[in-house]
């Protein structure tokens, strides 16, 4: 007899089966959710070429507690998707250097942290004032 | 009697094996033993018949990458202290044939690693008597976390899309890969571009992370892989917009 | 059977091999290079080196500098016309690889960095941090695969030259994944099989270390030279024998017996400066390090632990910050492996098996007296590393010697025919019955027991100190279990990757190679570089200036003869380390 190499068939529940690739998996199904709600905005726009009724049902819908709940699901897989993406960024950039030394891979997190939160706010202010 | 660990272990003799089994063995304790010990006194004392890889002990000729507990690791480097109490189950690489026990089939790897030109790519030979190029620390610092890659081949054993994608490239070729690009004394980025920027190459790859995760060398391939998809679009572009771009 | 047939034949892939293949790739495209290697290429033992590869490269350094240093560290055994083809030889070697991308070390201005190492003078040792010899063999191995003409084979396991007419004319090979043999008929082999210090229980060597091409050419008829010659670290762990880097000792790194005493100073090595002095105390030379060990040990002034003696390398007060800074992997390894920090204990610390000065004979173009066999790298004696080889002249030594292996291979298969059908299929046949019987044949005597009581025998007779009576001990000792290896029973009868074969062989070289090792150091009765003779303290030049010479002789045991060492320029002198060495 020779070698016959046994190829073991990939587990059906792979990404069940370990933590890391169950949050893997967990981030790209964020894409869903942040595609749903990309949708429910476009549903907006076509709302307000409507009319004003039109418009005004669909704030109503918005703001139902089904509304709520599912703006809220949104944003709880859009803020997974975004810490877990700039948990990465520092990867996905060539090293910066400053004097020679690489930025160290938290202050790159960081710095998009706070820009998230400046952005956030900067739109909270124009939409609110 | 002294304190014993149970190891599981992963058992496929394609001679006489239609597919692979477990097999227990329930050996001593010891604190500073780590896993590849273990394995050898299992192959001196209780079953000569074992198959394994493993040499330096050191973590650094990358022979004895296996599943511990469903985790890649290397034997040489994974202590049975930190499985005190528990059952310690050792499999052969994931997403590789097995040849027989925790042997696997690295054929794979090689052939790919060597698609990508993996060595310096010069435009002219430089004469010895014109002596060493220069390079600054810093241009060194700029590959050299890529040159530390020991092909334990891990990382392999951690991605899904090695395990779903056969034809993929893989992180650590594709870190070596762009350990030469990073290279100041290198010209061969193009050379490489071909299988790099296409499909098999970075594109397959979905930024899990894991080969990052778990690599024992911290080569961060999955930085290689995201850094090498920016200048592949970079290319990509280039090769539409600009006159005289090819294609 | 296979029969591969191929122009030029190399066995093993560590730093040697592969720089004898690709001297060949570039010298003559259209010779077809067989590479064969036990593990893959990247797994060869030149991975483990971590310190650096000497050669000249400052201008306040000369060759006769490195020569010097060489010779008398040598202890006057190297063949001083190798050595100095050795020294004019290494800075183009070592200027190739970086050629080739190895990712040397650099200084500010760009310019490749050298640092100093024990018993050099200045500095001229190339490194890449703290893993030079991964570095090299990853070059090495990546630029390999620009050549088409090399042809590798991973993972075979050689076994047997092949002999026609008194010249090789190739070898068998187990094919690991199969368990077939395969027969290479080549016109030239070049062996490059590294060393063997898994003869001994505690080694820096890793597992695949086992002298097999030592074995193979003394089975062949090649003699073996200089094989008494084994260098101990000073600094290895105990139980794994992990090495512990010289460089511990460079920053400051003070050892200490169970008294807490700078014992150094009783071996001639003194003055204690606190602070590191150049080929002095801590800093002195491996064998006369490792030998002070074995005095302390018989006084009864070493520390006990649980894997046996040791003494102290006591490194706290570097303190941690500089500690983690510099001695990063020192601290990393003392903490897995023995379950100490030195930032707050010193590590316990003992002599290793780290290196075989000893090995085929060659001479100075890698050839040995066998027309067609060629040997280079640790495998082979050519020698310039004499009676005690210097930190980091072997990783320059594999380039010399590999790259002059490939091109007198070269020159030696255009002038011959490959080797007759009838002798290759012959020879092979003969060596596959061999292998048969072992699966055949129920043995009695158990592989793992005959390889405790080998390395035993080594530790306890062939070890740092030898004398009369132990050496005799151990050469019995040997040639019992020499014949009791004849009747070894192979336990595993499957035929892919079948490991346990792979060890029974490992065994029978080993217990080859140990043989002549003992043998050659009951003949030598003096003491030089790492042969210290309890009963012959002093070197004596009037009968041992001399490379000893062991041959196979059909019987139980080496014959052992004598060949002068070439002297071209440096009479024997005084080693001097200690306050007069600097
Ligand atoms: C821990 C450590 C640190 C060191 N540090 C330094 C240092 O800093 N500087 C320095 O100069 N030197 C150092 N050395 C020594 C140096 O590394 C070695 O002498 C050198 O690398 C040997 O290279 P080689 O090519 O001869 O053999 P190896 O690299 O050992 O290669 C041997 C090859 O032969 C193959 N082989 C063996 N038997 C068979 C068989 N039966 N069939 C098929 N193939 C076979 C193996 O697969 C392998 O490919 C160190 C050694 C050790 C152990
Ligand atoms: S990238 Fe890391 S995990 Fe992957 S093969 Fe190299 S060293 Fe191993």
């Amino acid at each position: 007899m020779t070698r016959r190499p046994y190829v073991r068939p990939l587990h059906p529940h792979w990404w069940l089966r370990d933590r890391r690739q169950f949050l893997y998996i967990l981030r790209e199904s964020t894409s869903v959710f942040v595609g749903l709600y990309s949708a429910i905005l476009m549903n907006g726009l076509i709302r307000l070429s409507q009319g004003r009724e039109a418009w005004q049902s669909y704030l109503d819908a918005l703001s139902s507690p089904l509304g709520v709940t599912v703006q809220l699901i949104c944003l709880a897989f859009a803020a997974f998707h975004a810490v877990t993406w700039f948990g990465v960024t520092p990867k996905a950039m060539p090293p910066i250097l400053i004097k020679g030394e690489p930025i160290p891979a938290c202050t790159i997190i960081r710095g998009h942290f706070i820009l998230w939160a400046i952005l956030s706010l900067a739109v909270l202010i124009v939409l609110g004032g | 009697m002294s304190e014993t660990i149970t190891i599981r272990v992963l058992r496929y003799d394609p001679d006489k094996d239609a597919e692979p089994r477990f097999d227990d063995f329930i050996v001593p304790y010891r604190d500073e033993w780590v896993v590849l010990d273990v394995l050898a006194y299992i192959k001196e004392a209780l079953d000569p018949s074992l198959a394994y890889r493993g040499s330096c002990h050191m973590a650094v000729c990358g022979s004895c990458g296996m599943m511990v507990n469903r985790q890649p690791k290397l034997a040489c480097h994974c202590f049975i202290r930190d499985y005190r109490g528990q059952l310690v189950t050792v499999e052969p690489l994931d997403h590789f044939p097995i040849e027989r026990d925790l042997i696997v089939d690295q054929d794979g790897f090689i052939e790919k690693l060597s698609s990508l030109y993996p060595y310096l790519v010069t435009e002219h030979d430089k004469p010895l008597s014109e002596g060493t190029n220069l390079q600054t620390p810093a241009q060194l610092a700029a590959f050299r976390p890529f040159t530390q890659c020991i092909n334990c081949l891990l990382c392999y054993a951690a991605c899904p899309q090695v395990a779903l994608n056969e034809g993929f490239t893989g992180p650590a070729a594709l870190a070596i890969a762009h350990r030469y690009n990073r290279d100041s004394r290198d010209s061969g980025e193009e050379l490489r571009s071909e299988i790099t920027d296409s499909h098999h190459g970075v594109w397959d790859c979905t930024f899990v992370g894991a080969c990052s995760e778990v690599c024992p060398k911290n080569v961060d391939p999955a930085a290689a892989i995201q850094q090498t998809k920016i200048s592949a679009s970079f290319r990509w572009l280039k090769a539409r917009l600009l006159p005289g771009g090819t294609s | 059977m296979d029969v591969i047939d191929t122009d030029i034949a190399i066995v093993g892939a560590g730093g040697a091999g592969l720089r004898a293949a690709i001297e060949v790739a570039e010298q003559d495209p259209s010779l077809k290079i067989a590479l064969i290697s036990k593990v893959f290429p990247m797994r060869s033992h030149t991975v483990a080196a971590e310190g650096g590869a000497a050669g000249v490269a400052k201008p306040n350094d000369s060759f006769d500098l490195h020569f010097n240093d060489t010779v008398s560290g040598g202890d006057w055994l190297c063949d001083q016309d190798a050595v100095d083809l050795f020294v004019r030889t290494a800075p183009e070697e070592l200027t190739r690889m970086e050629h080739w991308g190895c990712p040397w070390s650099r200084e500010a201005n760009g310019q490749v960095a050298v640092r100093p190492f024990g018993g050099m003078k200045t500095e001229r040792t190339w490194y890449a941090a703290d893993k030079t010899g991964f570095h090299m063999l990853h070059t090495l191995f990546q630029t390999s695969l620009k050549y088409p003409s090399i042809t590798r084979f991973d993972e075979f396991y050689s076994t047997e030259l092949l002999i026609e007419e008194k010249r090789c004319i190739g070898l068998v090979a187990i094919e690991l994944r199969s368990g077939k043999l395969v027969a290479f008929r080549a016109k030239a082999v070049i062996l490059a099989t590294g060393g063997a210090g898994r003869v001994f229980p505690f080694t820096t060597n890793g597992a695949i270390k086992t002298g097999d091409g030592m074995a193979m050419a003394y089975r062949a008829g090649v003699p073996l030279k200089d094989m008494e010659f084994v260098q101990y670290h000073p600094t290895g762990l105990p139980g794994t024998g992990i090495l512990i880097t010289e460089g511990a000792r460079g920053e400051g790194g003070l050892l200490t017996n169970s008294d807490g005493y700078r014992y150094l100073q009783d071996y001639g090595l003194g003055p204690p400066d606190p602070w590191p002095r150049n080929k002095a105390m801590e800093l002195g030379p491996r064998d006369r390090l490792s030998q002070a060990f074995w005095h302390e040990q018989q006084k009864g002034r070493t520390v006990k632990t649980p894997f046996g003696d040791a003494v102290n390398l006591d490194i706290r007060h570097l303190g941690e910050k500089k500690i983690d800074e510099r001695l990063p992997m020192v601290r990393e390894l003392a903490i897995s492996y023995v379950g100490v920090d030195p930032v707050t204990a010193p590590i316990p610390v003992r002599p290793v098996v780290h290196y075989t000065m000893g090995g085929i004979d060659t001479d100075i173009d890698a050839a040995t007296p066998l027309p067609g066999l060629f040997a280079a790298g640790e495998c082979a004696c050519v020698s310039i590393n004499g009676a005690n080889r210097l930190g980091s002249n072997s990783l320059a030594e594999i380039l010399v010697f590999g790259a002059r292996a490939g091109r007198s291979a070269i020159a030696f298969a255009k002038t011959v025919p490959p080797g007759s059908d009838r002798a290759t299929k012959a020879k092979a046949e003969a060596a596959q019955a061999k292998i048969r019987a072992l699966f055949l044949n129920d043995g009695t005597e158990s592989a793992p027991a005959l390889r405790r009581a080998m390395n035993e025998t080594m530790e306890s007779g062939v070890g740092i100190f030898r004398s009369e009576e132990s050496l005799r001990q151990s050469c019995a000792v040997l040639a019992d279990l020499r014949t009791r290896f004849n009747q070894v029973r192979l336990e595993d009868r499957s035929n892919v990757f079948n490991t346990d074969l792979v060890q029974v062989l490992e065994l029978g070289a080993m217990l080859d190679v140990a043989q002549t090792m003992a043998e050659a150091a009951l003949n030598r009765t003096e003491s030089r570089g790492s042969h210290q003779r309890l009963d012959y303290p002093k070197r004596d030049d009037e009968a041992f200036l001399t490379h000893s010479i062991s041959s196979y002789s059909g019987g139980d045991r080496p014959a052992i003869g004598a060949r002068n060492v070439v002297i071209t320029r440096s009479r024997p002198g005084e080693r001097i380390y200690g306050g007069g060495g600097s």
